[in-house]
C-alpha cells in the first residue's frame, strides 16, 4: 500500500469503482429506487470518465452517461450475476458514444477547439508534474480527436481504461482480429502525435 | 522480411503472444528501424498509461445524479401502474361489481322513483311545507334494501374491519395487501 494509493482511495480516484453487493443489485432490479441511487452514485463517475474520454466533450458525456443509467434501468431485471457490472455499463456507454460520433463527425473535433481540463481530477504531484500531466492529456486527446469512431472506441477501452482484447472484443461485439486492426492504426495515428510533440519540445502551455 | 512486415506486429506488441513477442524481438535485435520503432511503441504506451492515470471527473455528481433519477422516476411509474396485475385486475373486478349490482338494483321493477318518494312521506304531514327529512332518508333507505345491496354493504364493512370472518373478504384483502 503505497502513498499514492492511499490517496487515490481517500480521493476516490480509483479506476474502477467498488463493485455492489448481488443484493443491492437485485433491489434495483426490482425498482428499488433507493438501490438504483446507491447504484448510480457509486457508478456515475466510472461511467462519467469512459464517456468523457469518447466524446471529449464535458456536456455529451453527461448526457450519454444520464441515458446509459436510465438504458441500465429499464433494463436492470435482465442482469445475470456472471456479467461485471461494469462490462455492461461500457457496453451501453459504448455504443451511445459510437452512436453519436457517426451521427455527428464535427463533434470529434469539439474538445480539440475547446480544451477544458479544469474539472480534471488532480492527481498528487508538484506543480509541474500537474502542468506536465494536463499536457499529455491534451495531447492523447487531441490525437484520439483524430481517430475514427470506432478506431477512438478500441483505443479508449484498451489503451485508456486497460482492459483485454477479449474484454473489448466483447464490449463492441467485434472479433480480437478487428479489435487487433483497428488498435493498430490508432496507435499509428497517437504515436505520431506524442512524437511530434517529444521530439519538437513545443510544450503548448508552457 | 521487410520492416512493412513487422510494423504491425511492432504496434501490437503487448497483444501477441509469447512466441510472437520472441520473434519480433528476435528480428529488431537485427534491425535498427524496427528496434526503434519498438521503443517508440513503448514510449508511448508509458505516456498513454500516464495520461490515462487522471480520469475525468464529473462537474457536479450531485446534480447528475438527480438528474438520473429524475429521469428514470417518471417511467417506472408508469411501468408499475400497468405491470400491477393485482391493481389491474381489482379495478376491473370492481368495476364488473357495480354493474351487476346496477343490475340486480332494477330500479325499472319499482315504478317511478317520485311515487316512491311520495308514499315515503307520513301521511299527516303531506301538506306541510316542512318536511321530516329524516323520516324521508329512513323511508328511501328502508325501499332500497334488497338482498343484493345487504350482500355489498356487508363485504364492504367487512373490507374495513380486520375482525371480519368472511372468507371471501378475507382471501381478496390478503391477495390485495389491505
Amino acid at each position: 500500500l503505497t502513498a499514492r494509493s492511499i490517496y487515490r482511495i481517500m480521493f476516490g480516484l480509483q479506476n474502477m469503482p467498488k463493485p455492489l453487493t448481488p443484493e443491492i443489485i437485485r433491489q434495483a432490479a426490482r425498482g428499488d429506487h433507493h438501490a438504483f441511487r446507491t447504484l448510480v452514485e457509486t457508478h456515475q463517475a466510472f461511467a462519467y470518465a469512459v464517456a468523457f474520454r469518447f466524446t471529449g466533450h464535458a456536456g455529451d458525456a453527461e448526457d450519454i452517461v444520464q441515458e446509459a443509467f436510465v438504458r441500465l434501468w429499464k433494463h436492470l431485471h435482465l442482469y445475470r450475476p456472471e456479467v461485471k457490472l461494469t462490462t455492461w455499463l461500457y457496453r451501453i456507454i459504448a455504443n451511445l458514444c459510437l452512436d453519436l460520433l457517426k451521427s455527428r463527425p464535427e463533434r470529434q473535433r469539439r474538445s480539440a477547439v475547446s480544451i477544458d481540463n479544469s474539472h480534471a481530477v488532480a492527481a498528487p504531484g508538484t506543480p509541474e508534474q500537474y502542468v506536465h500531466q494536463q499536457e499529455l492529456m491534451g495531447a492523447v486527446r487531441a490525437a484520439a480527436d483524430e481517430l475514427t469512431p470506432v478506431q477512438r472506441a478500441v483505443f479508449v477501452l484498451r489503451d485508456l481504461e486497460e482492459l483485454s482484447v477479449a474484454e473489448v472484443s466483447d464490449i463492441l461485439s467485434m472479433s480480437a482480429g478487428n479489435v487487433k486492426s483497428n488498435l493498430y492504426y490508432a496507435r499509428r495515428k497517437v504515436g505520431e502525435r506524442l512524437k511530434t510533440l517529444y521530439r519538437t519540445d513545443k510544450w503548448p502551455m508552457l | 522480411m521487410n520492416c512493412e512486415y513487422w510494423e504491425e506486429h511492432l504496434y501490437l506488441y503487448r497483444e501477441l503472444n509469447a512466441d510472437e513477442q520472441a520473434a519480433v524481438d528476435h528480428h529488431a535485435a537485427t534491425c535498427a528501424r524496427c528496434r526503434a520503432l519498438l521503443e517508440d511503441v513503448q514510449q508511448q504506451h508509458a505516456l498513454t498509461r500516464e495520461a490515462a492515470r487522471e480520469k475525468p471527473a464529473v462537474p457536479s455528481p450531485v446534480r447528475l445524479t438527480e438528474a438520473i433519477m429524475g429521469s428514470i422516476t417518471p417511467a417506472r411509474r408508469k411501468q408499475s401502474m400497468i405491470d400491477n396485475a393485482w391493481l389491474r385486475y381489482g379495478m376491473a373486478a370492481a368495476s364488473v361489481l357495480l354493474i351487476v349490482m346496477f343490475l340486480f338494483e332494477r330500479p325499472w321493477a319499482h315504478g317511478q322513483p317520485e311515487q316512491r318518494i311520495v308514499t315515503a312521506r307520513p301521511p299527516a304531514e303531506a301538506h306541510s311545507p316542512v318536511m321530516d327529512t329524516q323520516a324521508f332518508l329512513e323511508a328511501t333507505q328502508q325501499k332500497r334494501v334488497t338482498p343484493e345491496r345487504s350482500r355489498f354493504a356487508q363485504y364492504a364493512s367487512c373490507i374495513q374491519h380486520d375482525d371480519c370472518d368472511n372468507a371471501a373478504v378475507r382471501n381478496f384483502k390478503t391477495k390485495m395487501k389491505l
